[in-house]
């Protein structure tokens, strides 16, 4: 129940700066500054990838040992 | 929890803050160039029209003025009057450098009083009126520019530091 819990947080947290970087983006290119814009973005994936990246080790974990691949 | 609401909170002010403060240096730009504009409106009719000493002439302009340029001009009238440097041109210099660094003063205004500096008290009344003409359009124009980037960016900076702020407050929580 613990897991589950911390994955929804973790889902709202990633939605929230979702919509964060889409409106820096907005208010970026709104001031003419695409260049920035699009380093935000970059920023903002790399940030949640970085959130996301032990969920992605345990998905592959559990595939390998539900389909036995070791 | 607690702890963690306030924390995020002092976050968020302190980023917003930040980025009013970004935004505040435009304005004042604007506010500095007319500043500037009006010294030297004064100035040409004290040299033009009194012939005062440039010194004197100089804390006659400034005295019911403010901003950030005012401290340039005090600076060049006691070097000026303490004899410290050999030509207005160095106590110019000089005293340009000193506010080189304050945020709302933009290069091309320095660029304009740098160059306005060389020719003062070069020539005879017409020519100096001629260059304090000169000076004048160029800061007008600057204001101009001043103005576009006000518009342009001070609102940025303004949503931008909010933005941040909560940005970091999520990303820590």
């Amino acid at each position: 129940m613990e897991e589950a819990k911390v994955n929804i947080d973790i889902i709202f947290k990633i939605a929230a700066i979702g919509i964060l970087v889409a409106v820096v983006n907005h208010v970026l290119i709104r001031a003419g500054r695409e260049e920035i814009a699009m380093l935000t973005t970059l920023t903002g994936v790399v940030i949640v990838l970085l959130m996301v990246v032990n969920l992605i080790n345990d998905l592959f974990n559990s595939v390998r040992s539900i389909f036995r691949l070791y | 929890m607690f702890l963690k609401i306030a924390s995020s909170i002092a976050i968020v002010i302190c980023c917003t803050l930040l980025g009013i403060h970004m935004s505040y240096r435009y304005k004042q730009r604007i506010y500095n160039i007319r500043v500037l504009q009006s010294i030297l409106a004064h100035l040409e009719t004290e040299i033009v029209y009194y012939s005062t000493f440039l010194s004197q002439a100089i804390r006659n302009s400034i005295r019911t003025l403010d901003g950030d340029w005012k401290i340039f001009f005090i600076e060049v009238a006691d070097i000026l009057e303490n004899r410290k440097e050999y030509s207005l041109a160095e106590a110019w210099n000089k005293s340009l450098k000193k506010i080189q660094k304050n945020p709302c003063i933009g290069k091309a205004e320095l660029d304009i009083m740098y160059r306005f500096g060389l020719q003062l008290g070069n020539s005879n009344r017409q020519n100096q009126q001629k260059y304090f003409e000169i000076a004048q359009q160029q800061l007008k124009i600057e204001e101009e520019n001043a103005r576009q980037l006000h518009l342009r960016y001070g609102k940025m900076y303004r949503s931008l530091g909010l933005l941040l702020g909560l940005g970091i407050a999520i990303i820590l929580f």
